[in-house]
């Protein structure tokens, strides 16, 4: 069997990716445990540099309005203790592709780069807006959130190997975890917060990171004033840190690293860059010779770091299904093979997608009994740790 | 059950040496479902029909007919869909027993390395859907049909697997005589026995085919009560999907017949299969012969067969 890879983006510049010495890109991907493992297996992953990644097994998930926390302490699960591995690994995208890219120059033989050319079988691996999806008629549904992804690289006054994440009114905001005192964050807000926070002094940022780890829905909501009021740096910075302070002072029993991430010195010049956030389902993940993986063929929200994930999963499922039926001699490019794959992946996408959906719809709630609610489910996980077990299997593995 | 049957009867119907006028009948009953093919469609038919046109000498208007024939046949969702169906499984049972022949054992088995260039003879190849998937094996592949509509019909389909794959109106019978052809590291042959007048003959052809050693591989329908009631009775007096007369369930061959045949010939026989489908969920599943403590339950329909030529 003879593979091409077509892409528009320029390969052999990210192949050659030389990664800065002083900090980490903010672009950057969770990947489950399991998937690392299947790209191990094939050789992949070994390419990707490994100092620049960081395994973690604990997870602690907050609620700012109800107060409710769940420690999903991934030691507890089955599978880790037998095995001690990690549950899920952070890696930088550029470190992650340009892996890729060396691992498949490796497979000799197998992979050639052209620009023009006929095949059995066509695989739409070309992302949200994919170009292969629209060429085969392929309709999507979803729904926007009128959300963004704002990222950057923080700086951190400890090591740490935990990822916090924070419902807010506003959306979820997540820290995951670095090597070196480093750490990623995604902070999901509307397009009027993104923009604040972007035009937000680099050294205030980070004080208003720590806040919203922290401090009340209210009193964000003051510290976004004065932001928007073109305060200057050190005034918003003194500001937030003195409401820390009276937070620090008012809760003793909540430190880091049990409930809260440690504290933010200072975020990576320039590392500020932000993603419109959506959901878009296919109505098939198939057509004549065509199969949609990856993101061309499902668009989530990132607070659950599943996106690609998703899509390796989907990449897993296509190449056993082809292999099996080249074993038999099909056309693997037939609908009858690639139905086979539709089947298996279509309503599993659905599903994932489906929770992620909820769960914003949940979190970005400010009603009072739904806020009730999650908070006694919140606290109420925390004490069975049978129920919590099998959400962390589940959204981690 | 019933809708695979039908696909099935026109396939051995199509696939068979001896019947012409009641094929020319199912024939135009699957021009005429294919002629609503979009501009598209019609436009890569004729190129393909000029693609055949140069290797021979049918005329045009032959040929359309047989492009929109074989847009039918080739559809996996359309009237020949089980049929598509069954065909995974019994390439994959060919494949084993090769494997099984030539000592293939561990991760080998699953490449195709091992079998690149040895050549295989699919006798009463039909529309060509096991050639093609023989080809794609690797194997090199030669298709006989005695209709020349079929051949025609297998040849138009292009699957890009040239020159693997070969296909020549003929018989097993002047195969054999003309010599050119013996000598096959496997004979194939699916849903044809049943058609022809003299089995004992056609199995004797067929094993003049193998080289010493080789595998040979026939499938066809039990003579059971069952097979009378799915294969005949439903499909030609129930359902009338299939003209009354197609089969004739006293041709039909019992696998203990089958087997006694080629052991007289001079072959050992390797294996029986039975062959199930699944309506609902449309997959095809190879069973063995007995399934638990109920000898022969597998193959009260149909089965397919495998034996070796002797050395
Ligand atoms: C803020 C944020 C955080 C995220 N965090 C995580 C996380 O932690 N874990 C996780 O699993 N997922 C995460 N995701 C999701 C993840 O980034 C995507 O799911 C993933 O990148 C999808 O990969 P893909 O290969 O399908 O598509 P893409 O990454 O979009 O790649 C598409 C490729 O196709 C090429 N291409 C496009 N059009 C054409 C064309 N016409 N011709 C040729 N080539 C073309 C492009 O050059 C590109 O290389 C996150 C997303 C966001 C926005």
């Amino acid at each position: 069997m003879r593979v091409a890879l077509v892409d528009s983006g320029k390969l052999e510049d990210i192949k050659q990716w030389k990664p800065p010495l002083d900090s980490y890109l903010s672009r950057t991907l969770q990947i489950t445990a399991s998937n690392k493992v299947y790209l191990e297996n094939h050789g992949l992953w070994s390419q990707c540099y490994a100092d620049r990644m960081q395994p973690y097994d604990r997870a602690v998930v907050t609620d700012s309005l109800g107060g409710g926390v769940i420690d999903l302490a991934a030691f507890e699960t089955v599978e880790s203790v037998q095995s001690r591995s990690s549950v899920a690994y952070m890696i930088e995208t550029k470190n992650f592709v340009s892996g890729m890219l060396k691992a498949i120059d490796c497979a000799t033989g197998c992979v050639v780069t052209f620009e023009r050319s006929r095949a059995r079988l066509l695989v739409g691996a070309d992302g949200a807006s994919s170009y292969v999806r629209k060429c085969a008629g392929i309709g999507t549904y979803g729904s926007e959130y009128l959300q963004y992804g704002l990222v950057a690289t923080l700086c951190l006054e400890q090591l740490n190997s935990t990822a916090y994440q924070r419902f807010l009114p506003t959306g979820p905001i997540a820290m995951l975890p670095f090597p070196g005192g480093f750490a990623n964050l995604v902070w999901s807000l509307d397009s009027d917060h993104t923009q604040l926070l972007k035009s937000a002094p680099e050294g205030a940022f980070a004080s208003l990171v720590n806040a919203a780890f922290r401090l009340s829905a209210c009193e964000m909501q003051y510290l976004y004033n004065i932001v928007r009021d073109g305060a200057s740096e050190s005034a918003i910075t003194a500001e937030a840190d003195w409401r820390l302070e009276v937070f620090a002072r008012n809760n003793p029993g909540i430190s880091s690293p049990k409930l809260l991430p440690p504290t933010i010195a200072a975020i990576t010049p320039k590392s500020r860059t932000s993603f419109p956030l959506r959901m878009r389902m296919v109505d098939s993940l198939i057509a004549n010779r065509i199969a949609l993986v990856g993101d061309a063929g499902h668009v989530m929200h990132p607070l659950a770091g599943q996106g690609l994930n998703m899509g390796l999963e989907d990449v897993q499922c296509l190449a056993d299904v082809l292999k099996q039926a080249a074993v038999a001699g099909e056309d693997i490019g037939s609908v009858p093979v690639l139905m086979r794959y539709n089947k298996q992946r279509y309503v599993r996408n659905l599903a994932m997608q489906g929770i992620v959906d909820k769960t914003w719809h949940i979190f970005g709630s400010n009603s009072r009994p739904v806020v009730t609610a999650r908070s006694l489910v919140m606290n109420g996980l925390d004490l069975f740790p049978t129920v919590k077990r099998f959400l962390v299997s589940s959204i981690m593995s | 059950m019933l809708p695979c049957k039908r696909a099935l009867v026109l396939s051995r119907r199509l696939a068979t040496p001896c019947i012409t006028p009641r094929t020319r009948r199912i024939h135009s009953a699957a021009t005429a479902a294919a002629a609503t093919t979009t501009a598209a469609a019609a436009a890569a038919a004729a190129a393909a029909a000029a693609a055949v046109n140069a290797r021979s000498s049918v005329s045009e208007a032959e040929l359309q007919k047989f492009v929109k024939v074989s847009q039918e046949w080739w559809d996996p969702q359309g009237a020949f869909k089980y049929l598509h169906t069954m065909n995974a499984p019994r390439i994959r049972f060919i494949r084993d027993i090769l494997a099984d022949v030539h000592r293939v054992t561990g991760e080998e088995r699953d490449s195709t390395k091992w079998l690149a260039g040895k050549s295989v003879v699919d006798v009463g190849c039909g529309g060509g859907l096991a050639s093609e998937s023989l080809a794609r094996l690797g194997l090199k592949v030669l298709g006989i049909d005695a209709a020349a509509e079929n051949i025609s019909i297998a040849r138009v389909h292009n699957p890009g697997l040239f020159p693997q794959l070969e296909y020549k109106q003929t018989t097993a019978e002047q195969l054999v005589a003309q010599k050119e052809g013996a000598g096959f590291d496997a004979v194939v042959s699916l849903e044809v026995i049943e058609h022809v007048t003299d089995p004992v003959l056609f199995c004797k052809s067929l094993v003049e085919l193998a080289k010493p050693g080789a595998p040979l591989l026939v499938s066809t329908m039990n003579r059971t009560l069952l097979s009378l009631l799915v294969d005949v009775v439903l499909p030609e007096y129930v359902l009338r999907s299939v003209p009354r007369g197609t089969h004739d369930h006293s041709k039909f061959i019992t696998p203990r017949e089958l087997r006694e045949i080629f052991m007289s010939l001079g072959a050992q026989h390797l294996d029986t299969r039975g062959l199930i489908l699944d309506p609902l969920s449309n997959q095809c599943h190879l069973v063995p012969a007995d399934l638990g403590v109920f000898s022969n339950v597998g193959i009260q329909a149909n089965y397919i067969m495998a034996f070796r030529k002797n050395d």
